[in-house]
């Protein structure tokens, strides 16, 4: 059950604060394959905001290689959940932002999921 | 002995004289007649006869010798070249009879005087006993190494910078410092250590013991500054840097003598390279040493010198003086004399002296300080402060990190480093870390450094960022102590097989050692879902064998995998324990 809302205030606060760097490159998680950017992250954000936004970051995934929440491994329903509420309750988080990649970003993606042993 | 004897003496008898037929031709008997005349006659006739120039050329002068090969046109160089069991082309002769000359023309430095004195090196066949029926054979003695690849051991290369004076020692632990520091490359460290010693670089050993003599620099070094900066890492570098002191003392090198007298020596740095950042902290740390034993009280000085010389040396207690130790005023400098009394005797008194150089040293060693998370600041005991108890009490840091030194190497192809197992079919770890770099290269290999690492933590997260490759990082939630939630890596450009060592090192910069659990979040990438997927247990997915060999790398003993499901993730958890 998702509780009643995503965040805590601290860390809605910590989220509301960061700002969109479009110059920035990103990271890839080889434990869950996905993309992160620098400023996707605020410093200070408890464990349990931390886990809201790898919900988000791994539903974006999806939608950067095409696929749907449908396709989730896990829970797609669950993970449909966390991103509605997660745009309603953080709707200027920089991540919303890049549900879409650029050439570069899409190359060195396919590039990085496609590697048979990351570590 | 005299049934040996008889049997010699028959063997001689029994072989006929080779030239007996020969002499018995109608040749042979007219040479056996042939007069003083005829004899000069066919020696001139001989076209491999000698001139004497042998003898000649030993009495010339330098200048001599320049004007006759300038003369006879010989003045060029020349190289016997063999190939070593390995396939290394090893350099067995050589003449290189310009360079000779015009040696004798330039000022000598430092370097070739040292170069000057016979560094031919030796064999020793120490004093072995065999038994041949009733008799013993006794094989001693010392040779030169003539046709045969230089030796060095560690000992003998500690000996060797330990007769040089204070000043050239201080260059090696400088060095040394900055080769383990990443400043220079191991590479150069040890090329600059076999020349000041006047071994060269192409010595058997050399890599090895140079290697080892790093390690024992850096541990006395980097101690002294992690304590210094209160760093968490000082609670781990403090059980090693008496054990170094221990190793370079009985080396006979005088390691805070030697920064001593190199920072006092005004004007050394422009001319012998800046060491005086890197020594600073070896001075320091002798200083906080003397100081401590200098606020005892003589009878603690006595108790403490007389307890530990008589652990540690036993019987040799009374020869090397508990008093002697008691009653220094500089307990650095007696440790030092200590050690050098010491190299001198055989190598059961030295491991005795080194530990207790050690011993001592550990006794007198300024405490690393640690923050409590109410902000006080506490010394650790070193006997006391296990990593694990110490991450419990504080965690995170930020700021530059240089990794432990850890021999990796690379293979030819894929950018990879080589597997413990692939480093047994080369012959294993030790045998490629005692390998030169051209030995490596010979056989397709390369070493591989782990880069420095950039700290950030928060309240409560780590990160730990590669210097120079924006793409790898590590990060890690911290919701109890002994636990760790690993939630992003990846080792970027950095060589596959890499992971596991980037987040140990992640872990041990931070003190965040997960000496109860350590959970592997949202394992959604491909590999691992596939496994799953086959009915793989966790433990044999890709990210816990790297999470695995990290925990190995610290210490830390995996007891149990398994998988867990929470809301839209599946994690790795692994209980551990501490290996003890």
């Amino acid at each position: 059950m998702l509780q009643k809302t995503l965040f805590i205030p601290r860390d809605l606060q910590l989220i509301e604060e960061l700002v969109l760097e479009p110059t920035l490159e990103p990271r890839f998680n080889a434990i869950s394959a996905y993309l992160v950017w620098d400023d996707e992250l605020p410093s200070g954000i408890t464990p349990d905001g931390l886990d809201v936004l790898s919900s988000l970051w791994t539903a974006r995934s999806l939608f950067q290689r095409g696929l749907t929440f449908s396709d989730h491994p896990v829970n797609a329903e669950y993970s449909r959940r966390v991103w509605e509420q997660a745009l309603k309750e953080i709707p200027n988080w920089p991540g919303f932002q890049r549900l879409q990649l650029s050439v570069e970003d899409q190359s060195y993606f396919d590039e990085m999921i496609g590697k048979e042993n990351p570590y | 002995m005299s049934d040996l004897s008889a049997k010699d003496k028959g063997d001689r008898q029994s072989g006929a004289p080779a030239d007996k037929a020969a002499l018995n031709t109608p040749e042979g008997r007219q040479i056996r007649n042939a007069s003083g005349d005829q004899l000069e006659a066919i020696k001139a006739a001989n076209p491999n006869a000698s001139d004497g120039s042998v003898k000649n050329w030993a009495l010339m002068t330098k200048a001599e010798k320049f004007a006759h090969v300038e003369k006879t046109g010989q003045d060029r160089s020349l190289e016997l070249v063999d190939k070593d069991p390995s396939g290394i082309e090893v350099v067995v002769a050589a003449r290189q009879m310009v360079v000779e000359v015009e040696a004798k023309s330039q000022p000598a430095t430092a370097l070739q005087e040292v170069a000057e004195i016979d560094s031919r090196p030796i064999k020793d066949f120490g004093f072995d006993v065999k038994q041949h029926g009733q008799d013993k054979v006794i094989r001693t003695g010392v040779e030169y190494q003539v046709g045969q690849r230089p030796e060095v051991t560690e000992q003998n290369l500690f000996e060797r910078i330990g007769a040089l004076p204070l000043e050239q020692q201080a260059q090696v632990i400088g060095a040394g410092i900055k080769a383990y520091n990443g400043e220079l490359t191991h590479q150069q460290f040890r090329i600059g250590v076999g020349a000041i010693t006047g071994l060269g670089d192409g010595v058997v050993g050399l890599a090895q013991s140079a290697e080892s003599l790093g390690n024992s620099i850096i541990g006395v070094a980097q101690f002294s500054r992690d304590v210094m900066t209160n760093d968490p890492a000082a609670i781990d570098t403090a059980g090693k840097v008496g054990e170094s002191l221990g190793k370079l003392m009985v080396g006979c090198i005088h390691v805070f003598s030697a920064a001593d007298a190199y920072l006092g020596s005004v004007g050394a740095a422009t001319t012998v390279g800046d060491y005086g950042k890197a020594l600073r902290d070896v001075s320091w740390l002798g200083q906080q040493i003397n100081s401590r034993w200098v606020a005892m009280s003589p009878e603690e000085k006595t108790r403490l010198a007389t307890k530990l010389t008589v652990e540690n040396l036993g019987g040799l207690a009374v020869g090397f003086g508990a008093d002697r130790l008691a009653k220094s005023v500089k307990i650095t400098e007696a440790l030092e004399a200590l050690g050098a009394e010491a190299s001198a005797m055989g190598s059961g008194v030295r491991e005795k002296a080194s530990k207790l150089i050690s011993r001592m040293a550990d006794e007198l060693m300024p405490q690393p300080m640690g923050v409590t998370p109410d902000g006080r600041l506490i010394p650790i005991k070193n006997d006391a402060g296990r990593i694990d108890d110490f991450a419990a009490k504080m965690v995170g840091r930020s700021g530059e990190y240089v990794p432990a030194h850890k021999p990796m190497f690379l293979a030819p192809g894929p950018n990879k480093v080589l597997s413990e197992r692939e480093m047994e079919t080369f012959g294993g770890l030790k045998k490629l870390e005692a390998m030169s770099d051209g030995e490596l290269a010979s056989i397709g290999l390369r070493r591989y450094e782990m880069p420095k690492l950039n700290l950030q933590r928060d309240d409560f997260s780590i990160k730990a960022f590669v210097i120079g490759d924006t793409k790898a990082w590590v990060h890690a939630s911290l919701p109890r102590p002994g636990t760790v939630v690993l939630e992003h890596l990846d080792n970027g450009a950095m060589p596959s097989g890499t992971g596991g060592e980037l987040l140990a090192q992640a872990l041990k910069a931070h003190g965040a050692h997960p000496t109860e659990r350590v959970i592997l979040k949202n394992i959604v990438n491909k590999e691992s879902f596939q496994a799953i997927k086959a009915g793989a247990l966790p433990q044999d997915t890709h990210i816990a064998g790297c999470v695995t060999k990290a925990l190995r790398l610290l210490g830390i003993k995996p007891v149990s995998y398994r998988y867990e499901t929470v809301g839209d993730k599946v994690n790795i958890v692994i209980d551990t324990v501490v290996v003890r």
